[in-house]
């Protein structure tokens, strides 16, 4: 058992928890910073945010928030890739977990 | 810990270890302090003697045969996990008055003693732990000094008696002593045994009438058997080692007849080919019940075990050991069965309940071939093993309130039991740290009923290595959650396809990632537990005496078979188990045990402290630096899409580095105060945490 390959394997194992905190973090603090959606919207998204695993701040980031467009997709999409790629690592080193 | 046991063994070696190389470092320094007064003013001598080095492996002298000069210096030292010694078969030397202690004396496990040989001679040593004290056999070594001839080494190739000679030797009609009877016996003979005479001389103190003997078995392929498995009694009367042990002789049964009170082993075998047990009851050991090690073709059935303080039922260092446990209880005992680097184990049809953990095969690296892998458990009723009413040596704690733990393994196939009230884990498929941090891979779960477990039914314990599979279980929870869906099995790994690890479909839905960290801290919080005593220390003498037990047909007309051939013979049908019935006795239900986000709460203390600060802490404090650079990153305006998007990158896929990193280098929109609490303050302060809990724990 090598080192790099349990180092890998752990962090396969935290990092899409950890990407999901990052994301709800970031929706939670757009939607606070913003004054151009109602109660009834920002109370809506804030609520699929924190109750909708995954894709309610994924969701929240690409199609509504106030971010532009392609720095919601670098967070989101990159957040996925970064998955993925620690992921292969994983897999490539004999797959631990 | 401290009691000179010839089997002890410690699957989580943190603690052990620990202790063993304080042990040795002050024996060092002993011996260094000897050597000083003893070489007095002679100052340094350039001439000095060679040292010749025999290591005392578990359980043999390497090497065998060692031949030096007079005037040359042997040192002996114990490599293994248990203690050992070296003496004399004629009394001239022995390890123990070498290092100014008695005859018997052992060393510990990296203790070390030297001996100086100024005469020529022949000596036939042994280690008095795990051999008998003729040095006929078992553990035992040839030092030759100086000129002398050798004897010509006797062929070691037994004649195998696969049949019955015919003759049987009655216990106490012809021979007044067990052991006179075995040491008569040729191979092939019976020896019968009938209870005990009621006369003062075997009289036990609770006033039974017992063989009060250590019975060491050298002969071959004789079958020793009592006439009343309940009546005929071996007692070690907790002064002995063992109360039946053979050493070295293959093919020897043991039948009908109960074995106790031993401060070690109640009936074993070690260094044999071909072994069976059938229709024992030992109680009260206090390590193993019954046990085999370093041996392969072996059998233990209908057969009972209960108040040992390490495990009922051992099998440990053999690969493969071609050994089959079937038709067998086992209860509280510290663990139910324990198989050290023990591969190609069978255990079948049996009864596992108010132990402190269930079954647990494990690998340790210091015993012969690890890991252990290829053991099948098929049709056996687990339950209630977290009873802290049992005796458990400290190793055994780390797998508390498991139903089945298979600790650092690989290619095991469990399937079909019943596992029901159990606070930690029903099945748990764990990592065990030893010298070497040995994960788990390739292992199969599937179709077993499991109920009322207090952490989780079903326990991938991170790191594991790749095709862990869970599948058809009637469960409920599991850690981590969903674990049939994202570590499930393809339809070839079940009993009777069982291939090893070519099983092309193991694993065909799994992620590489799974294994939850969480329960493997809480296991080495236990270790801790152990090393600051706080955990229930039973006294297996105390344990109640069973009760009687089912008899060998036929009894002593029985057919004698000399144990040849053991497995290969035996009728080994897994497809025709099932799931037993859960007894009428057994009420499911447990309660107030429980996990919060991972974190087992039931076992309290360093158990839930280490889960908390070594995953939850870390894992929360990845999380707030992560958003925190990403709120930040979202913020500037000064950065350009390339150099966001580097950064995004750096941050994810640089763990705990990249974002702190980011943090306190980049030119951020935030307030340095704020960046610099976040990731020094909460890196120190956790940091602090688990170097607190780590020194008061004294693991590491």
């Amino acid at each position: 058992m090598g080192a790099l390959q349990v180092t890998f394997g752990l962090y396969a194992t935290v990092l899409p928890f950890a990407v999901l905190g990052a994301w709800m973090a970031l929706a939670l603090w757009d939607l606070v910073r913003r004054d151009d959606l109602g109660r009834g919207p920002a109370i809506g998204w804030s609520l699929a945010v924190l109750v909708v695993p995954v894709v309610g701040a994924a969701a929240y980031l690409l199609a509504s928030s106030g971010l532009p467009r392609w720095q919601a997709g670098v967070f989101v999409g990159g957040g996925v890739a970064a998955y993925l790629v620690v992921l292969a690592v994983t897999a490539a080193l004999g797959g631990t977990a | 810990m401290g009691e000179t046991t010839g089997s002890d063994h410690r699957w989580v070696r943190a603690v052990g270890d620990r202790w063993g190389r304080r042990r040795a470092l002050a024996l060092t320094l002993g011996l260094g302090a000897l050597a000083v007064l003893a070489t007095g003013c002679d100052g340094d001598d350039a001439d000095a003697a060679p040292v010749v080095d025999i290591e005392m492996q578990d359980n043999r002298f390497e090497p065998e045969t060692t031949r030096i000069d007079v005037g040359d210096t042997v040192r002996f030292s114990n490599v293994g996990a248990v203690d050992h010694n070296a003496i004399d078969v004629d009394g001239a030397w022995s390890t123990g008055e070498a290092l100014g202690g008695s005859r018997g004396d052992v060393l510990a496990p990296g203790e070390e003693a030297e001996l100086t040989f100024d005469e020529p001679g022949l000596y036939t040593y042994y280690c008095s732990l795990h051999a008998p004290d003729d040095g006929s056999t078992g553990m035992v070594g040839t030092l030759v000094v100086g000129d002398v001839d050798e004897q010509a080494e006797v062929a070691d190739d037994v004649e195998v008696v696969d049949q019955w000679t015919g003759t049987t030797r009655h216990v106490p009609d012809d021979h007044p002593t067990i052991q006179n009877a075995v040491d008569a016996a040729e191979p092939g003979d019976l020896v019968l045994i009938e209870p005990a005479p009621e006369e003062p001389e075997y009289e036990a103190d609770d006033g039974a009438h017992v063989y009060r003997e250590s019975v060491e078995i050298t002969t071959p392929f004789i079958t020793v058997r009592g006439t009343d498995r309940n009546e005929v009694i071996v007692d070690a009367e907790h002064q002995r080692e063992n109360a039946i042990a053979t050493f070295a002789a293959d093919g020897v049964a043991v039948e009908n007849l109960t074995a106790r009170n031993a401060t070690g082993n109640g009936i074993y075998w070690t260094s044999v080919t071909g072994y069976r047990g059938s229709y024992l009851t030992a109680y009260n050991n206090g390590i193993y019940g019954i046990y085999a090690f370093d041996a392969t073709d072996g059998l233990f059935e209908h057969s009972y075990a209960s108040g040992s303080a390490d495990a009922g039922f051992y099998i440990g260092q053999c690969e493969p050991c071609d050994a089959v446990i079937t038709d067998v209880i086992a209860e509280r005992n510290g663990l139910g069965y324990s198989g050290t680097n023990a591969s190609d184990v069978y255990l079948v049809d049996s009864v596992w309940r108010h132990n402190v953990a269930g079954i647990v095969p494990n690998t340790l690296d210091s015993q012969r071939f690890p890991p252990h892998g290829n053991v099948t458990i098929v049709g056996n009723l687990i339950h209630d093993n977290d009873d802290r009413t049992s005796p458990a040596v400290g190793g055994i704690w780390p797998s508390y309130g498991a139903g089945v733990m298979i600790a650092g393994g690989h290619d095991s196939l469990i399937e079909r039991n019943r596992i029901v009230n159990h606070t930690n884990h029903g099945v748990a498929v764990s990592p065990n740290l030893s010298s070497n941090f040995w994960m788990s891979g390739g292992n199969v779960v599937r179709d077993n009923v499991i109920e009322a477990s207090g952490y989780s039914d079903l326990t991938l314990s991170g790191p594991a290595m790749a095709g862990n599979c869970f599948a058809g279980n009637d469960h409920a929870d599991t850690q981590p959650a969903g674990l049939e869906r994202i570590a499930g099995c393809g339809d070839q790994a079940r009993a009777g396809a069982h291939a090893g690890p070519g099983d092309p479909d193991r694993g065909r839905f799994s992620l590489p990632a799974r294994g939850h960290l969480a329960p493997t801290l809480a296991s080495v919080g236990l270790v801790a537990e152990v090393g600051l005593d706080r955990l229930p220390d039973v006294d297996y003498r105390d344990m109640p005496v069973p009760p009687d037990q089912e008899q060998l047909p036929d009894g002593a007309d029985a057919p004698v078979e000399p144990a040849v051939e053991v497995f290969a013979s035996y009728d080994l049908d897994l497809d025709a188990s099932t799931v037993p019935e859960l007894p009428s006795d057994v009420e499911v239900g447990r309660t107030g045990v429980a996990s919060v986000a991972g974190i087992p709460i039931g076992t309290g203390g360093l158990s839930t402290l280490y889960p908390v600060l070594g995953w939850l802490v870390p894992f929360a404090l990845l999380v707030v630096w992560l958003g925190l650079a990403m709120i930040d990153l979202a913020r500037r305006d000064d950065l350009s899409r390339g150099a966001t998007a580097g950064w995004t990158a750096g941050v994810l896929l640089v763990p705990f580095v990249g974002a702190a990193a980011y943090l306190l280098a980049a030119r951020s929109s935030l307030p340095a105060r704020v960046r610099v609490t976040a990731v020094v303050g909460g890196f120190g302060l956790a940091l602090v945490l688990l170097i607190g809990a780590v020194l008061v724990g004294g693991v590491l």
